[in-house]
């Protein structure tokens, strides 16, 4: 009997210290969301204090909590803080924030948000390709274009499918397209099979308290079935322009992302929603954070709703300056001086703005050239004062030396002349027409693969240029890339 | 007769603009009808566009007036608002929805 007694009595102690063991992070960041919010209503509903000046004074005290690691004011006076141990939790402090009349009440709003940033942390670590140029740009020249209302409401002329898709040929990206009806959830979940250095996705979105929804399709008449054969759907409503009636689809959410773009981490992706609440702040911790700490380099879209014009014409902005080789921020800012705003086009993570895309350009297969001397493709991509380039071959390449052309003037003959061996490259300046005898730079170049890399300090190799015009040539394989013409890169 | 001419054409032109105006707005919700998702969806767009209108666009006053009107609806368990222009319906039945409302928005 006393053994079954003190048994008991150790099973109840062992319960206890689990719990309090598997409980204690929540409980003490529901424990401090609950002291930040009481103490929140306190100073703004009770000493009548200004409601920026409350936000400050709990980020303040937020600060001073050994458990957080960062407090991040967003828009509408809320709070996004991080925890030491990687709990994030977004605190609706603003009066705007979820402003339903029989809102459940702060604890159990922070409970939710919670539950569903905890259902999207399991987050494999980004494995880092060793190949990695050093700016950020996209490592993969495929695009993908997902347009779920192609035959909805257009604002720009071609569509801005066509514009966007245009742009990126321009910089040699392959591109896919998925408009209307394939624009759905099963080429969805492939996103991230595609190994797309650019997604655009065009659609309704929504900001779901936490996550981010994203409407795909096909439209649906009458209110489909829950279950959509997918994890992570939600139905929803919008109004169907292309049938003049508010129509119902299924929209895909953070858990969508984390349970379909597992299979392959994102080539340094850049994203880009053109959609509402794309990058809002009450948005973000869901399917964009998700995508981002899975290898993505950036995720830009409006913090809020947008209109059909703002959007269209905000896209054919973006992509335009995108080009033109500028960097996302650069872009944004470019949209932003078009006044069309609010909403705002943002960026996140917003340390990204030095994102920018690569410059491709390929080169078929010669049955002349041995494959392992025979150009497949060139990456070009400048950023940081110097010119990065990726040479891939048809096979791993076995060569003594390659030239590496650049023609900063414009007249037809380069200036700037790269020898490239096997393991260095030596940047020499023209002295005479066709001579190039003066060496400015020596420094590394690797192979991986069927891959040749290497940087060169851009002033050192090109003076005061803003423009290189760069081919490559191969005296022994007697192969060209481009075979004629030359491939532009910016400074 | 002939002095009443004016008045039926008058009376005509009433009863036709009425008409117009009705299949333009879409129908008011009657307390006799069988509450469905389709009439929720329908419903909230036309509440929300009438209240956009009368809120000089104010998108997050509209929708918070949506979410009043649609929790005096028969058949609704809750209603959340959820951003500036998204509501998220529960229904009786436990089905859930979420009301992108508005037109011109993505």
């Amino acid at each position: 009997m006393r053994f079954t007694r003190q048994f008991g009595l150790m099973v109840c102690w062992l319960l206890m210290s689990a719990g309090t063991v598997w409980g204690a992070d929540v409980a003490r960041i529901t424990q401090i969301a609950s002291k930040v919010h009481v103490d929140f209503n306190q100073l703004v509903k009770v000493k009548k204090v200004q409601l920026p000046v409350a936000v400050s004074q709990q980020r303040a005290f937020l600060l001073t909590q050994p458990e957080v690691r960062e407090v991040q004011q967003l828009k509408g006076n809320n709070l996004m803080v991080r925890f030491k141990d990687g709990n994030e939790l977004l605190m609706f402090l603003g009066e705007n924030s979820l402003g339903s009349d029989i809102q459940p009440t702060p604890i159990q709003a922070q409970k939710k948000v919670l539950q569903q940033v905890e259902k999207l942390t399991p987050i494999a670590k980004v494995k880092r390709p060793v190949f990695r140029m050093i700016p950020c740009a996209p490592n993969s020249r495929k695009a993908l274009i997902f347009d779920c209302l192609e035959d909805d409401a257009n604002m720009v002329s071609p569509k801005i499918w066509q514009q966007v898709k245009s742009d990126l040929q321009a910089l040699g990206y392959t591109v896919t397209t998925r408009l209307n009806n394939s624009a759905n959830l099963a080429n969805a979940a492939q996103i991230d099979n595609g190994e797309y250095g650019v997604v655009m996705l065009r659609g309704h979105g929504g900001d779901l308290g936490g996550d981010f929804g994203f409407l795909v399709r096909p439209w649906y008449t009458s209110y489909p079935a829950s279950n959509s054969g997918y994890t992570g759907t939600i139905r929803a409503s919008a109004y169907n322009h292309a049938a003049g009636a508010t129509q119902f689809g299924y929209i895909i959410t953070g858990t969508f992302s984390s349970t379909y773009w597992a299979d392959k981490t994102f080539p340094s992706t850049i994203f880009f929603l053109e959609s509402c609440h794309g990058a809002d702040p009450g948005a973000l911790p869901g399917m964009p954070t998700w995508t981002t700490n899975h290898g993505a380099s950036v995720w830009v879209g409006w913090n809020e709703s947008v209109s059909f014009n703002c959007g269209d014409n905000g896209t054919d902005l973006f992509f335009q300056k995108m080009k033109e080789q500028k960097t996302v921020g650069d872009a944004v800012n470019a949209v932003y001086a078009t006044g069309c705003r609010p909403p705002e086009l943002v960026v996140f993570p917003t340390n990204r703005g030095a994102c920018q895309l690569s410059v491709w350009k390929d080169d078929g297969n010669e049955s002349s050239v041995t494959n392992s001397r025979d150009f497949k493709l060139l990456k070009l991509v400048s950023g940081m004062g110097r010119l990065y380039a990726t040479i891939s071959f048809y096979s791993a390449p076995v060569f003594d030396e390659f030239f590496f052309y650049a023609d900063t003037n414009g007249n037809t003959g380069a200036e700037v002349l790269v020898r490239c061996h096997a393991n260095n490259v030596e940047v020499y300046r023209q002295t005479q027409p066709g001579l190039y005898n003066n060496k400015v730079y020596t420094g590394t170049a690797a192979k991986s693969g069927n891959n040749y890399s290497f940087s060169i300090p851009w002033d050192t190799a090109f003076g005061s240029a803003t423009t290189a015009n760069v081919w490559l040539f191969d005296m022994t394989g007697k192969d060209r890339l481009p075979n004629s013409d030359n491939v532009t890169l910016l400074k | 007769m002939k002095r009443l001419f004016p008045v039926w054409i008058g009376l005509f032109l009433l009863i036709a603009a009425g008409c117009v105006n009705e299949a333009g707005a879409g129908a008011e919700y009657r307390s006799d009808e069988q509450m469905t998702s389709e009439i929720l969806a329908e419903q909230a767009e036309r509440k929300y566009a009438e209240y956009l209108k009368t809120n000089d666009g104010d998108r997050a006053a509209a929708t918070k007036k949506t979410a009043a009107y649609l929790r005096g609806l028969p058949g609704i368990k809750e209603v959340r608002v959820s951003g500036s222009d998204n509501l998220f319906v529960i229904m009786g039945d436990g089905n859930e929805l979420l009301l992108m409302l508005g037109k011109d928005r993505l």
